[in-house]
C-alpha cells in the first residue's frame, strides 16, 4: 500500500455497518474505521442489524461478529442477503481454524483479536469496490 | 456282742454242769438249755443261735438225726455243731459225724482244758463272723441309704427290696404300698425305640440287660411331666438257690442335657465359617476349628502344638505383637488386623479378636481367637480408593480446563482493546493523524487492560495449589474470589445474580477446595438456565451463620429437575449433558470435598421454580 491516504479518499464514501455485541470493541473499532470511512454506524446485537438494514438498505459494507445475543451475525446476515444480496460481508470470528459456513454467505472472514493488519485486509478489499 | 450256745442234753445234770462251765469260760456266751432234740428245734424256730453243743444219745431223736434235719433246713445249716458224746467215740461214729457237719466231735468225759480252749476259739471265731456280718449289713444298708441311684434287688422279676432313692423318686414310702399298685418299676419305663422298656426284643428287660452288658442301657421315667433318664446296670447275686438280681438306676438326665448342650456347642463351632482356635497360656495351639484348616491349609494335626506366628508375613511390626501379648495377658480383649501367609505361601487378611479365657479361679488358663477373612474386603478397598484418586484426577484435569477456558474468555476482551487500541495507534501514524492527547489516552487504556491480564492470571495462579493448611477466612471473601475467577460469564449470558450475605463469622478451612465447589454449582447454574433458555435468569446466593456452622445456598431459577433425576446427581460419572460439556463427576466430586476434606454436608432440592444446592460447612475444622 503506497499510500493509504489515496485509498481513503477512493474508500471513505462507502457506507459501513458494524455489529458487535462488546460496547469497548464497538467503540474502539468505530475509533479506528472512522479514519477511513465517512459513515459508519454500529448495532449491539442481530435483531438490531437487521431492523437498521431495513431502514437504510444502502450499506455497502458489513462487518459483524458472530456469536451475539438475540440474533447471531450469521441469521442477521442471511436476512440483510434477502433485501441486497450484494452486499460485501465480513465475519469476524473467535475461534481459530475455517469457519464452518456456507462460503457464498460472507466474503471475507477475520479472527479476533484484529491487527493493524486486518484492517489494511479490509481497507483492500474495499478500495476494489 | 453275745453268743447264743445252745446245749442238748437229755439229762438235766449234764446241762447244768455244761452250762456253769460255759459260764465259767466264756463271758460272752449266752447260754439255752434243750433237753431233747425236739426242744431244741423249737428254740431253734424262735432264737437266733450261734452255737449248738449236742448229745449225740438221746431217746426220741439222737445226736445224729437232729444234726441232719439242721442240715436240711437253710436257716439251720450253718449253725456251727459240736458233738459231745460218752458212747460213741469209735471212729465210725466220729466219721458220721463229721459228715453230718459238725465242726467238733467231743468224748466225755470232758476234758475241761481242752473244752476251754476250743469254746474260747469257737467263741472268738462266732464273734468275729457275727461282727462281720453285722458290719457287712451297716455298710450294706449305708450304701444303699446313701446313694444317689435306686437300687432294687428283685428275685424272680418281683422286688424284694428296695433302697431309700427308690421310695423317695417314686413316691411310696413302703414296697407293700408299691406293689399294691405296681408289679415291677419297669410299669414307669417310657416307650421310645432305643431306650429300655419292660419287654425288649421278647426279653424280659433285667434278663436283656444282663444278655448285653458291653452295651450301655438307658431307660426314660417320665416323673412329674419331667424326663429322666437312667443308666441301668444289672448284676447277678449269687445265692445257693435262687437266683437274684441287683440293678442300679443312675440318673444321668443332667449329664445328657449337658451333652446335648455340647454337642450344640460344638457343632456350631465346628462347622462355623469363622476360624476358632484356642491356645495355651504360651500361645500354643490346642484346638482349632475346621475352618482354619480350610484357610490357612494346615490339618489339625499339624497346627496343634504349633504358635500362629507360623502364619506371620513380616506385615505386622513387632512392636504390635508385643502390644497384643501385653493385652492379653494383663487379661483385655485385643482386636487387630493381620496379614497371614497359608501353608502354601499365599498372602490374606484376616479381621482378629483375641480374648482370655478364665477357669473358676479366674485365672487366665487359655486364650480364644477368633479370624475373620477380609482379604477381598481389603482389596476392595484399595480399589476404591485407587478409583476415588482416578476420578479426582480427572476431576482436576476437567477443572483445569475449564479454568483455562475461563482464563480465555476473561482475556479476550482485554486484549481486542489493546489491540484496537494498537491499531488506533498505527492508524493514526499512516495517516498523519498522530496527536499526543489521544495517544497518551489510547496508552493508558493499554495499561488498564493489561493490569486485567495480570490480574486474571493471579486469580487463577494460585487456584490449583491444593491447600495444605486451613486459612481462616469468610464465606464473603470465598465468595467474592470465586466471582474473580468466573468473571462476567454469569452477566454475559444474563444471568441476575441475587445475593443475601448475613454470614459474618470467621471459618478455618481450605478455601480454594470450597471455590471449586461454588465454581462447579455456578457453572452447572448457568448452563441449566442457558439450555432451558429461562426468560429471566437468575442465581440466588444466601449466608447465615448457624451455631458454629456456616450455611450457603445457592438457588437457581431453571424450573428444576425431577426427583428422578435428583436422586443421582451427586453420583459419579451420572450427567444430563453431552459427552464434551459433562464428565459427571463435577457434583460426586464437590460431594466428596465437601464431606471429606471439610467436614460438611450438602444436599440439593427444588425450591421455588428452582434447583438449590444447601452446603453447610463447620467453622474449625
Amino acid at each position: 500500500m503506497e499510500d493509504i491516504n489515496i485509498f481513503r479518499d477512493k474508500i471513505q464514501h462507502l457506507k459501513v455497518l458494524f455489529v458487535d455485541d462488546e460496547e469497548q470493541i464497538r467503540e474502539g473499532t468505530y475509533k479506528l474505521l472512522s479514519k477511513f470511512f465517512t459513515v459508519i454506524k454500529t448495532c449491539k446485537d442481530g435483531q438490531e442489524g437487521v431492523e437498521l438494514f431495513t431502514k437504510e438498505n444502502d450499506f455497502d459494507i458489513v462487518i459483524t461478529d458472530i456469536r451475539m445475543p438475540k440474533l447471531n451475525g450469521i441469521d442477521m446476515i442471511k436476512k440483510i442477503k434477502e433485501i441486497n444480496p450484494n452486499i460485501f460481508v465480513i465475519f469476524i470470528t473467535a475461534s481459530r481454524g475455517k469457519l464452518d459456513i456456507n462460503e457464498n454467505l460472507y466474503n471475507l472472514y477475520l479472527t479476533k483479536p484484529i491487527l493493524y493488519d486486518d484492517i489494511k485486509t479490509i481497507i483492500n478489499e474495499a478500495y476494489k469496490l | 456282742m453275745n453268743i447264743n450256745v445252745l446245749i442238748v442234753d437229755d439229762k438235766q445234770s449234764n446241762l447244768i454242769s455244761l452250762e456253769l462251765l460255759i459260764n465259767q469260760i466264756s463271758s460272752k456266751s449266752n447260754v439255752i438249755k434243750a433237753q431233747s432234740a425236739n426242744e431244741a428245734l423249737d428254740i431253734l424256730l424262735k432264737k437266733q443261735i450261734d452255737l449248738i453243743l449236742c448229745d449225740i444219745q438221746m431217746p426220741i431223736m439222737d445226736g445224729f438225726e437232729f444234726a441232719n434235719l439242721l442240715k436240711q433246713n437253710h436257716k439251720t445249716k450253718n449253725i456251727p455243731l459240736i458233738f459231745l458224746t460218752a458212747i460213741h467215740k469209735d471212729k465210725q461214729s466220729q466219721k458220721r459225724g463229721f459228715d453230718l457237719g459238725a465242726i467238733d466231735y467231743i468224748t466225755k468225759p470232758i476234758d475241761e482244758i481242752q473244752l476251754t480252749n476250743k469254746i474260747k476259739i469257737y467263741e472268738k471265731l462266732i464273734l468275729l463272723q457275727k461282727q462281720m456280718k453285722q458290719d457287712e449289713l451297716v455298710y450294706a444298708k449305708a450304701i444303699e441309704d446313701n446313694s444317689p441311684n435306686i437300687i432294687i434287688i428283685t428275685k424272680e422279676n418281683k422286688i424284694k427290696h428296695a433302697n431309700k432313692k427308690f421310695f423317695e423318686f417314686t413316691g411310696y414310702t413302703t414296697l407293700n404300698n408299691f406293689k399294691k399298685d405296681h408289679q415291677c418299676i419297669s410299669d414307669f419305663f417310657e416307650e421310645k425305640s432305643d431306650f429300655i422298656q419292660k419287654n425288649i426284643n421278647n426279653t424280659y428287660w433285667i434278663d436283656y440287660i444282663l444278655s448285653t452288658p458291653n452295651e450301655p442301657h438307658i431307660a426314660i421315667i417320665k416323673k412329674d411331666s419331667k424326663d429322666y433318664y437312667f443308666q441301668i446296670h444289672c448284676s447277678k447275686i449269687n445265692t445257693d438257690k435262687h437266683t437274684e438280681y441287683i440293678t442300679t438306676f443312675e440318673d444321668i438326665t443332667e449329664i445328657k442335657n449337658i451333652n446335648q448342650e455340647l454337642y450344640k456347642l460344638k457343632s456350631a463351632i465346628e462347622n462355623s465359617p469363622i476360624s476358632i482356635v484356642i491356645t495355651d497360656t504360651e500361645g500354643k495351639l490346642e484346638y482349632v476349628n475346621p475352618w482354619f484348616s480350610k484357610v490357612t491349609g494346615y490339618s489339625y494335626k499339624e497346627a496343634i502344638g504349633m504358635n500362629p506366628n507360623i502364619l506371620k508375613t513380616g506385615y505386622t511390626k513387632d512392636e504390635e505383637y508385643r502390644e497384643l501379648w501385653t493385652e492379653i495377658t494383663h487379661d483385655h480383649i485385643w482386636r487387630g488386623v493381620f496379614k497371614n501367609k497359608k501353608k502354601n505361601g499365599q498372602e490374606y487378611w484376616e479381621s482378629v479378636l483375641i480374648t482370655p479365657i478364665h477357669n473358676s479361679d479366674g485365672n487366665i488358663i487359655n486364650y480364644l481367637g477368633i479370624k475373620q477373612e477380609i482379604t477381598e474386603q481389603v482389596y476392595l478397598r484399595q480399589e476404591i480408593k485407587e478409583q476415588e484418586e482416578i476420578m479426582i484426577a480427572q476431576s482436576r484435569h476437567a477443572a483445569m480446563g475449564e479454568m483455562i477456558s475461563m482464563i480465555a474468555h476473561q482475556w479476550r476482551q482485554p486484549l481486542s482493546i489493546i489491540s484496537m487500541g494498537v491499531n488506533n495507534i498505527l492508524a493514526d501514524i499512516e495517516l498523519d493523524l498522530l496527536n499526543k492527547e489521544t495517544l497518551k489516552g489510547t496508552a493508558f487504556e493499554i495499561i488498564t487492560q493489561t493490569q486485567k491480564l495480570s490480574k486474571t492470571i493471579d486469580d487463577f495462579k494460585d487456584f490449583f495449589k491444593p491447600n495444605k493448611e486451613k486459612e481462616e477466612t469468610t464465606i464473603d471473601k470465598i465468595l467474592s474470589d470465586t466471582f474473580n475467577v468466573i468473571g462476567n460469564s454469569l452477566e454475559n449470558n444474563d444471568i441476575q445474580v441475587i445475593t443475601n450475605y448475613k454470614s459474618t463469622k470467621t471459618i478455618k478451612t481450605y478455601p480454594r477446595e470450597i471455590m471449586q465447589v461454588f465454581i462447579n454449582i455456578l457453572k452447572n447454574a448457568k448452563e441449566v438456565l442457558l439450555e432451558k433458555n429461562i426468560k429471566t435468569k437468575q442465581i440466588f446466593i444466601i449466608t447465615e451463620d448457624i451455631e458454629n456452622s456456616i450455611n450457603i445456598k445457592i438457588c437457581d431459577n431453571a424450573l428444576g429437575i425431577s426427583q428422578d433425576i435428583m436422586n443421582q446427581i451427586f453420583n459419579p460419572y451420572f450427567t444430563t449433558k453431552n459427552q464434551q460439556n459433562g464428565t459427571g463427576l463435577g457434583l460426586y466430586i464437590s460431594r466428596t470435598i465437601i464431606e471429606k476434606n471439610l467436614l460438611g454436608s450438602i444436599k440439593a432440592y427444588n425450591k421455588n421454580d428452582g434447583v438449590c444446592f444447601e452446603i453447610i460447612l463447620p467453622r474449625e475444622i
